[in-house]
């Protein structure tokens, strides 16, 4: 055995430095940089199936959300999007987002337009298309690619509100509903105007599961996306980072709920007419007592000047309760005649 | 020396290489415990809210429905103040035998005044007998029909406030369910203390006056008691009282004090009749305030007036000057006053009296004249250099009413014929310009009701002649006791009302470490094929980031946090919410945001910070069975505890008042179809919910 001499151990500490030093930056250099790239977008994905279920909490579905489903067809006729208003005057203005737009403001403002200088801010424009490319920080290490392929919003469907309670308070709506409506017809056709007298249609929906789905882009990773980690045959493909994808089809899932719709009031009318179902007064206010109560009118000194002209079946008050700055005003009390002092 | 040399730099390397491979894992570890600890606060946000937002849909339909119950109160005292409108014109004829009236108009001519105003008014008369007969037959069935369709909506509120609490357990749930990456294989779940504070917050709800936070303020640090007692249960110190109360007559009486143990925190104390008549009078000033213009005030006048034609006088004297000015105006004609209001004859302090609650209604119609007078004495003083300024001496206006008695009319619909006011000293007196109650318009001074001084002789002959025999004297003609009471309903309590904000919602959501996909938990089941790489041999434990808190340890702290998380380590975490009133569509006159309350349907929720005492019982600090003893320990104890409690104190108890009051034959047709309905949301839906529960719970 030949002794080891100088010349044959030169050079040797730098080969195992290059090779150690090899392993140790793949880690650095590759691992480290694509473990925070995928938290980051498994992080801003997850914020967004959030934001996607918050929303609804805010901007309502659409204007006919509920007014269909399970209802007598006299009543779903009578749809209630007429309580939804949608005008100048804002605090009465009813906040809309479709389903499209909403899955645009969850692309726009968590995935694309983001991660350059120049901070992007949320804009109504938000509901638009893409609103350009995904940030550069989550391009792949090796290839130089755009990681992000896409974004799903997926299941954004108002469901029903999941309870039996509610499921048997509906089968009680629903025989009111029954038993209201030869009462409705009859009514209608001496000109009633509550058709939806006894239905309890109220949004028994309003529960939103929305899932976002965030897809990566492997093909562009280093080695097209076929990489295996674990060969035995030493043959790792050409990148390393797309060896994530051996067990992995590169999606990242997040899934969000949330109760959305409190039931209440959007508008005046609104409110009116969710009170009005269970007023049975409402029976009366129909054109022959209309012109009853002008003729006999004319023996007070005509419909200006009589009391009978006042007469109003029906009636039905959503003012504010009494208070002063705010706060409740007492009842007074007088030998059995209770009213507020205002 | 060449030898020992060998491999150095790799065994370096590789040792550096062992640190980077360690520092990737904690990366990763620390990316996956905080992506779960992200997805836990987001399941715990979301189930608080949704649960606060379901009492928020409860609140409002108690709004909506309570609201109904006041407009369908309303449309009895519209029967009422129609019938008596017609009453009032159909019984001329017995306020024309009034005996000013037999003397002649222009002796020798034997015309008398009756026999002019039989003629006159007979138009009149035929409108209101022909208008009274059909209304009179509504108002005998009307008041029935409506009072027990009123309670029925009071229990069917009951109802579904059972359903909500029972769809707060299933949302929570299904919300907890709907956050995980994988539905089929949960790791999430809502622990024994979630189901206290579900527990604790519909206790005190409906139940929160029978807690006393005496013992409270025992288990918290001295000097900070206070602090934390408000941020738990708001401005209530010293006693608490439920937010939401349940008002039904004579509750109070049936019910008796508490008696202690788990069921203690379901009954009603003494104090629950006090403010069942605060709600009854509220609920009566509501209904007052609610009247529709024709009940309130049925006031006309046709007629003619003299103009006051004297004029002012200005007097000069120098430095003073005296003005002078009498009015002096004539108006002749016919008047009509009139009113109908939701009046109790008692004084309204006890529950008994709260049943004596009925519609009252009076109209009288009568022809004369009325004098206005005034008079108006200013003096000013003008002096040099001072300048001038004047005085009001005097000043007066009155009115000189002489008025005929035409008609007029009383109706009283009640429970019990007891409860019907017999004499007019029980109405009031004429010349009582009580506006508001019969009528009358504080705004105009011609309109001072039906008990103005203009009617003084007719509303004297409606009382001490038998035939129009008003004010109640005349008995079932004027008495309807047809009247099934004021009705069940919810109303808010006080404190409740001013800050406009419910009790704390609080969830827990927790899952265990061992399922979080950490290198420690080995989810990702790193697996070549059953070599030594495969899972069951790799435990990087060390790499475990210390989130377990109190829950390890063999101390009893230890063991009461891992009961009450449900797991020796778990990953855990609050949430809180609450409801709030805010009105974004009206405000009151003087420009202010309108007052909470259970009449105006603008309830909604938000998250908000968990009170420190919510923290010092999710971290084991404070054990609840010192807040509220005896509640049980197990979740689907408490909860099914909670949900049969409450289904038999709120609604069993509604129906049981409603069949009360509704009289045979009626009351046995409807009572097994109520009790039915009762019975599916009480037994079966809450049976439902706790096998629900069952199988959620870990």
């Amino acid at each position: 055995m030949r002794p080891i001499t100088l010349a044959h151990t030169r050079g040797q500490a730098m080969t195992e430095f290059v090779v150690s030093v090899a392993f140790i930056f793949m880690v650095l250099f590759v691992a480290v940089p694509m473990f925070g790239k995928l938290m980051d977008i498994k992080f801003q994905n997850l914020q967004a199936s959030r934001y996607a279920a918050w929303e609804r909490t805010v901007w309502l579905q659409d204007r006919h959300a509920w007014n269909t489903d399970n209802l007598a067809p006299w009543v779903a006729a009578n749809s209630n999007s007429n309580d939804f208003v949608i005008s100048n005057a804002e605090f009465e203005s009813i906040a809309v987002r479709n389903n499209d737009d909403l899955a645009n403001t969850v692309r726009n403002r968590f995935f694309y337009g983001h991660g350059r200088s120049v901070i992007k801010p949320i804009s109504a424009a938000d509901t638009d298309g893409s609103g350009g490319p995904a940030s550069p920080l989550w391009t792949y290490v090796q290839s130089r690619q755009p990681m992000l392929a896409g974004v799903q919003v997926l299941d954004t469907q108002e469901q029903d509100t999941n309870s039996v309670a509610y499921d048997v308070i509906g089968t009680l709506g629903g025989t009111v509903n029954a038993i209201a409506a030869p009462v409705n017809f009859l009514m209608g056709a001496l000109g009633a105007e509550n058709d939806d007298l006894l239905n309890i249609d109220f949004n028994m929906k309003g529960y939103y599961s929305p899932q976002v789905r965030a897809s990566l882009n492997t093909a562009a990773a280093k080695g097209g996306g076929s990489g295996q980690w674990d060969r035995v045959d030493g043959q790792w493909g050409s990148g390393i980072e797309d060896m994530i994808y051996q067990n992995w089809d590169g999606v990242f899932t997040a899934n969000s709920a949330i109760l959305a719709d409190g039931w209440n009031a959007q508008s005046v009318g609104y409110f009116k007419d969710r009170v009005d179902n269970l007023v049975l007064s409402t029976v009366f206010d129909n054109a022959v007592f209309d012109v009853v109560k002008t003729i006999a009118s004319i023996l007070e000194g005509g419909p200006g000047n009589s009391a009978i002209h006042k007469i109003d079946f029906g009636d039905i008050q959503v003012n504010p309760m009494p208070g002063e700055n705010g706060q409740p005003l007492p009842v007074t009390c007088d030998g059995g005649f209770c009213y507020y002092d205002d | 020396m060449n030898c020992r040399q060998n491999g150095q730099a790799i065994i370096f390397g590789l040792l550096f290489l062992a640190v980077v491979v360690m520092a990737l894992l904690i990366l990763y570890n620390q990316g996956q415990l905080v992506n779960d600890r992200v997805q836990l606060e987001n399941a715990a946000d979301a189930t608080v809210y949704s649960q606060a937002k379901l009492a928020a849909r409860n609140q409002n339909f108690i709004a909506y429905t309570n609201r109904s119950m006041v407009a369908n109160e309303t449309s009895i005292g519209q029967m009422v103040a129609l019938l008596t409108w017609a009453k009032r014109y159909g019984q001329i004829p017995s306020f024309t035998t009034y005996p000013v009236y037999n003397t002649p108009i222009a002796p020798p001519s034997p015309v008398t005044f009756k026999q002019v105003l039989d003629v006159v008014t007979l138009p009149y008369v035929l409108m209101g007998q022909g208008v009274a007969a059909p209304v009179n037959a509504i108002v005998q069935v009307w008041p029935t029909v409506v009072s027990y369709f009123n309670s029925a909506v009071g229990v069917f509120q009951k109802m579904f406030a059972v359903a909500t609490l029972a769809a707060q357990v299933e949302t929570g749930i299904g919300v907890v369910e709907d956050h995980e990456d994988d539905p089929d294989n949960p790791e999430m779940y809502i622990p024994v203390v979630g189901w206290y504070f579900f527990t604790q917050n519909a206790l005190l709800t409906y139940f929160g006056e029978n807690f006393d936070l005496g013992n409270l303020a025992s288990l918290l640090p001295a000097g900070e008691a206070q602090d934390m007692t408000r941020d738990f249960v708001g401005d209530q110190i010293g006693s608490l009282e439920n937010m939401i109360n349940d008002n039904t007559p004579a509750l109070g009486n049936k019910k008796g004090k508490n008696a202690g143990g788990k069921n203690s925190h379901v009954n009603t104390g003494e104090d629950a009749e006090a403010k069942a008549v605060e709600s009854y009078k509220r609920y009566a000033a509501i209904v007052n305030r609610n009247r529709e213009d024709f009940t309130k005030d049925r006031h006309w006048e046709v007629g003619a007036s003299i103009p006051d034609l004297i004029p002012e006088i200005t007097i000069p004297l120098g430095i003073i000057k005296l003005t002078i000015d009498l009015d002096f105006a004539i108006w002749g004609g016919v008047a009509a006053d009139g009113g109908t209001a939701y009046v109790s004859r008692s004084a309204l302090e006890s529950d008994a009296d709260i049943g004596m609650l009925g519609w009252s209604s009076i109209d009288m119609l009568s022809f004369g004249i009325r004098f206005d007078i005034g008079l108006f004495v200013e003096v000013e003083l003008c002096l040099p250099i001072v300048g001038c300024n004047s005085w009001v001496l005097l000043d007066i206006a009155f009115q000189l009413p002489i008025g005929f008695p035409l008609g007029g009319a009383t109706h009283q619909v009640v429970r019990e014929a007891a409860d019907a006011k017999r004499l007019m000293p029980q109405w009031g007196f004429p010349g009582q310009n009580d506006t508001g109650k019969w009528g009358g318009d504080p705004d105009d001074t011609n309109n001072n009701g039906a008990f103005d001084a203009f009617h003084a002789q007719g509303l004297i002959w409606g009382n001490i002649n038998p035939a129009p025999g008003m004010y109640g004297l005349a008995g079932s003609r004027d008495v309807t006791p047809r009247y099934a009471g004021p009705p069940s309903f919810f109303s808010l309590g006080g404190s409740f009302q001013e800050s406009g904000r419910s009790y704390e919602f609080t969830t827990a959501v927790a899952k265990s470490l061992e399922d979080v996909s950490t290198s420690d938990s080995d989810k990702h089941n790193i697996n070549s094929d059953g070599d030594a790489w495969d899972s069951q041999n790799v435990h990087f434990t060390n790499f475990d980031v210390q989130t377990r808190s109190r829950t390890e340890g063999g101390d009893g702290a230890a063991a009461y946090q891992q009961f009450i998380w449900g797991d020796d380590r778990p990953m855990m975490t609050v949430s809180s919410a609450e409801t709030y009133f805010a009105n974004p569509m009206q405000t009151l006159s003087d420009g202010s945001a309108e007052p909470a309350s259970l009449f105006s349907p603008f309830w909604d929720a938000r998250l908000r910070e968990p009170s420190q005492i919510s923290l010092l019982i999710a971290t084991g600090e404070i054990d609840f069975e010192d807040l509220f003893a005896g509640i049980g320990n197990s979740a689907i104890g408490m909860v099914g505890w909670l949900l049969g409690a409450i289904g038999d104190r709120l609604v069993n108890t509604g129906v049981d008042y409603l069949l009360a009051n509704v009289p045979p034959p009626v009351d046995s047709i409807i009572e097994d179809p109520l009790r039915d309905g009762a019975g599916q949301v009480t037994d079966l839906a809450v049976d439902a919910v706790v096998g629900e529960l069952e199988d959620f719970m870990p």
